[in-house]
């Protein structure tokens, strides 16, 4: 009996090496061209997402008063782009928030330049008015509201946290669910870069 | 005598081998989940797209919730969400779902909901055969 | 199988955790560790202190608030999934922790957030926090500034 559990556990071992990937992300069925925004970036410059075609875009929304979720997320992607892409410009961040009101360009650029010292290619950190943020987070299915909390912190926003995938030929690839983790969205990336041809 | 020792042998050779097989397939093989929606009080209808899924493990796997709400009124609702059996409540995560928790359903055409999840293999004491339900009922508005 | 590499991997993070060389603190019957807080971001931006409660005691005990001199205001948090899968934050009265058991306080669940910060927090700094219980009263703990 003994030596059969052990058998097992090698063939076991030697299978799930030969299974193929498992993506922690769902891809969009059909998969199809990423719906493109025009916002302002962090230096107050007009930025149109597509601006970024040629690189992996990895895009989240939040805002600056997040202390929680917005900053894991954010280090998340900090996680993912230094796994695979430290000094190179393949991989590209980009954070929208989704509280203009408060999240001013200049606040964007402080917030996202937390998150980005280490790499040369600094992320993006866009803003805009209301309307167009709305245009920006309706394509991705991007729910947010404003929630008045009775804390001191002023209010806060209800949001939803995900992360998308953009191809180097602007195709939305990929939606990563809050809870994933950074190694995960890092090896779904990482095995999209290297089977270009993989749905 | 020699021969005896060869067929107890090749006996002994197929029950581990089938026993490898059972115990891989049920480490690797994919989890049939039944996605499954019910309205208790509500005047909803609700499909589920697909209304089963062989979700390989460790993969994440999307399904649909088209919900209509047949009323003239919007409606709130809340969706509670089991997993079943129950000794596999485990081996599922959701990761997403858009219908659960409480929601305004709008007295239009029917709406699409997401519910993203991932399921762990059967393995030893799990079960190659999970139910994913989602249960309606009527909720105040927060 | 996976779940064993799944349970080994949380034990290696847990345990590389512990070796940060984190200060563990008991009253009474609560034991604090693990504690950590995250870069400031901005000085007029909230932060987050997260950690690990362990309560050794045969009741249940609350955490009800939390001192210190890192920030003007600290509040009680807990993020959580609303419908449609929106995250949000929801200031709590206290945190419980059960007889014999533990709670977490990390990202994306319960927080202690530090609002109006008196001073910048970079990586490495230490931030002494006094933590009030219902019944183990007051627990000193120490919590590093960390970029995790």
């Amino acid at each position: 009996m003994k030596h059969m559990r052990w058998i097992a556990l090698i063939m076991i071992g030697l299978l799930l090496a030969a299974c193929a990937h498992q993506f922690s992300g769902v891809a969009p069925n059909p998969i199809g061209p990423a719906p493109d925004f025009a916002l302002t970036d962090e230096n107050g410059q007009p930025f149109k997402l597509s601006d970024l075609r040629g690189k992996w875009i990895l895009l989240a929304y939040g805002y600056t008063h997040c202390p929680d979720v917005c900053p894991l997320t954010l280090s998340h992607l900090r996680d993912v782009k230094q796994a695979i892409d430290p000094t190179g410009d393949k991989v590209q961040v980009a954070f929208v928030t989704i509280d203009p009101d408060r999240d001013t360009p200049d606040v964007m650029r402080q917030y996202v330049g937390h998150f980005d010292q280490q790499f040369e290619y600094k992320f993006k950190g866009l803003s805009g008015t209301p309307a167009q943020i709305a245009a920006a987070a309706q394509p991705y299915n991007v729910k947010y509201e404003k929630k008045a909390d009775n804390s001191a912190n002023g209010y806060s926003m209800a949001h939803t946290a995900e992360v998308y995938l953009i191809d180097p030929q602007f195709n939305w690839r990929m939606t990563f669910p809050f809870g994933i983790e950074a190694q995960e969205i890092a090896s779904d990336v990482q095995y999209l870069m290297q089977n270009s041809e993989a749905k | 005598m020699k021969r005896n020792g060869l067929i107890i042998g090749i006996v002994i050779a197929v029950v581990l081998i089938g026993a490898i097989g059972v115990v891989a397939y049920r480490y690797l093989a994919p989890v049939q989940v039944d996605i499954v929606g019910e309205a208790d009080g509500v005047p909803f209808t609700i499909e589920t797209i697909p209304h089963t899924v062989l979700a390989r493990p460790g993969e994440m796997v999307k399904v649909v919730y088209r919900i209509k709400n047949n009323d003239l009124m919007p409606i709130s609702a809340y969706g509670a969400i089991t997993i079943g059996p129950a000794r596999a409540q485990d081996q599922m995560q959701v990761f997403l779902s858009q219908c659960g928790g409480i929601n305004t359903y709008q007295n239009s055409n029917a709406d699409d909901y997401n519910v993203m999840f991932r399921v762990q293999p059967a393995g030893l004491t799990g079960s190659s055969h999970l139910v994913l339900k989602h249960t309606f009922t009527p909720s105040t508005p927060q | 199988m996976k779940r064993l590499a799944i349970i080994s991997v949380v034990l290696m993070l847990v345990v590389s955790m512990a070796a940060c060389g984190t200060s563990s603190s008991s009253g009474n019957s609560i034991t604090v560790s693990d504690a950590w807080a995250r870069p400031s971001t901005m000085m007029d931006h909230a932060g987050a202190a997260y950690m690990v409660l362990q309560n050794n005691g045969t009741t249940e005990d609350k955490l009800l608030a939390v001192e210190s001199d890192v920030a003007q205001t600290i509040e009680l948090h807990q993020t959580t999934a609303d419908s449609g899968g929106m995250m949000s934050m929801s200031p709590v009265s206290n945190i419980p922790v059960p007889a014999n058991g533990k709670t977490e306080l990390k990202p994306g669940g319960f927080h202690v957030m530090l609002i109006n910060l008196t001073r910048e927090l970079k990586a490495g700094d230490k931030i002494q926090f006094t933590l009030n219980f219902e019944k183990a009263g007051k627990v000193p703990v120490t919590a590093e500034v960390k970029d995790q």
